[in-house]
């Protein structure tokens, strides 16, 4: 809107009343025809009225007293007569100390409130998971063992073998060399019998071999379902710890939120007397 | 002046500390609304407040009742304020010479923007007012704070300052263009 600098001007008096009242009939009938000129003075008369209400902060009555003590101290001074504090500011000052002290205080117990809440928290959280570690731990333990009794039955089957093979082995090799002893065609029979009797203690060593292999394999299974069994045991245990962490988590949240809550609580407190006070 | 006006003079200028008692519970709210208004901080206004009272103390004597007395404690306090951030400025290493010229004799604006409606009807249309008053020079500020927001009239305004009734207007009026040129700049800002 393109206004004349006069024109505004005008305006600017117009609203304060500070036209003449020529000055002022003439403006007036501008007004009546010029719309844009309408606009421009509800704008500025609207604007006056929003900038009476840019409100500034009362004066506290700590500063006041402040005041009071400045002065008093310049008075010192010159060894002047103070001046009287009046016992009513004295009074709101100190009300308003205690509840600002109230409002500390309040906040301080809270926050030790929720410290100890936190701590508490973290602390049942170590003691599950400690409880959870033992567990999987006992469960690694018991594997060892079947691990070892396995080993040991594995190791136990081959020696078994091993002495029945010989012992077998020895036997009929005396055998047949005694035989060779009692005639010549025997004698020379008798390294095709060592022969074949080798061959069947091979045979039954292979037999050995085998169970012993089964053995080793059942050992094995034993393990690998033990392992399985302390995996999910394990899974298990760390489950339900993660899941107590959470709701240590959630108590340290909540403890935290209460802090904070209090603290705001306890702001407001201060905030508010000092308001209510002020309106006083 | 009053009657009871120069009565309440007399007392302050015989040091009665009653008087100063009586000074302190009617005058230091205004003071320090004043001196915030200017300033724009509450621990420099109490500083400035506390000046001001230790001036009235100090000067007391010096008060002729040419004026009313609360046009001269207004006065000491715009005073002290302005001194204020002139030294402010001086420590911030800025120039403290204050250009009257751009103030008072440069016209105004031949174009006027008139802002939304719906922005003047808005709560945080006082917020911006706020802002746009901060952004003032300080004496255009003093002049608007003593006139629109303390609604004192314009002669006692310009007797405040120290300056003409016209001076004082035209401070007025170029404070008044100059919120309007930053409101319509940062109406969009409120419209978000």
């Amino acid at each position: 809107m393109k206004l004349h600098q006069q024109l505004l001007e005008q305006l600017f008096d117009y609203v304060d009343g500070l036209l003449g009242e020529e000055e002022r009939r003439r403006l007036e009938a501008h007004l009546a025809e010029c719309e844009e000129c309408r606009k421009a003075l509800d704008n500025i008369r609207k604007l006056r009225e929003k900038a009476r209400r840019v409100s500034a902060p009362s004066l506290t009555p700590e500063a006041k007293l402040r005041l009071y003590e400045r002065l008093n101290e310049e008075r010192a001074k010159r060894g002047e007569p103070l001046l009287r504090i009046p016992q009513a500011l004295l009074d709101e000052v100190a009300a308003r100390a205690k509840a600002a002290s109230q409002a500390a205080k309040e906040v301080a117990q809270e926050t030790t409130k929720a410290a100890v809440e936190v701590s508490a928290a973290g602390a049942e959280a170590v003691k599950t998971i400690g409880k959870g570690m033992t567990r999987t731990g006992k469960k690694t333990g018991e594997v060892a063992v079947t691990a070892a009794d396995s080993a040991a039955e594995v190791a136990k089957e081959m020696g078994k073998t091993a002495v029945d093979v010989a012992r077998i082995s020895t036997i009929e090799s005396a055998e047949v060399i005694g035989q060779g002893f009692k005639g010549p065609f025997r004698a020379m029979m008798m390294p095709v019998k060592l022969s074949m009797k080798g061959m069947k203690a091979g045979a039954r060593m292979m037999t050995g071999g085998a169970k012993t292999i089964t053995s080793s394999m059942k050992g094995a299974a034993k393990v690998m379902q033990k392992g399985v069994e302390a995996s999910v045991t394990g899974a298990l245990e760390g489950t339900k710890a993660a899941a107590t962490a959470a709701k240590t988590s959630k108590k340290a949240a909540e403890a935290g939120r209460s802090v904070l809550t209090s603290a705001m609580k306890g702001a407001k407190k201060v905030i508010t007397g000092e308001h209510e006070e002020d309106e006083d | 002046m009053t009657t009871s006006e120069q009565e309440f003079v007399r007392r302050l200028q015989e040091n009665d500390p009653e008087a100063y008692e009586e000074l302190i519970e009617n005058y230091a709210d205004m003071v320090y609304r004043i001196a915030y208004r200017i300033l724009q901080d509450p621990h420099d206004a109490e500083d400035a407040m506390q000046e001001t009272f230790l001036t009235v103390y100090r000067r007391i004597n010096s008060f002729r009742g040419e004026s009313k007395f609360s046009t001269w404690l207004y006065r000491l306090a715009t005073n002290v304020a302005l001194d204020m951030i002139r030294a402010r400025q001086r420590k911030q290493g800025r120039d403290v010479v204050w250009d009257d010229s751009e103030e008072e004799g440069a016209p105004l604006p031949d174009t006027f923007t008139p802002l939304p409606e719906e922005l003047l009807l808005r709560q945080e249309a006082i917020d911006l007012l706020e802002e746009a008053i901060a952004h003032l020079s300080p004496k255009l500020r003093t002049a608007l704070v003593l006139y629109e927001l303390e609604g004192l009239p314009m002669k006692e305004v310009a007797e405040i300052l120290g300056i003409s009734e016209s001076a004082a207007k035209v401070r007025v009026h170029r404070a008044r263009a100059q919120l309007q040129k930053y409101l319509v700049e940062h109406a969009k800002e409120v419209a978000q």
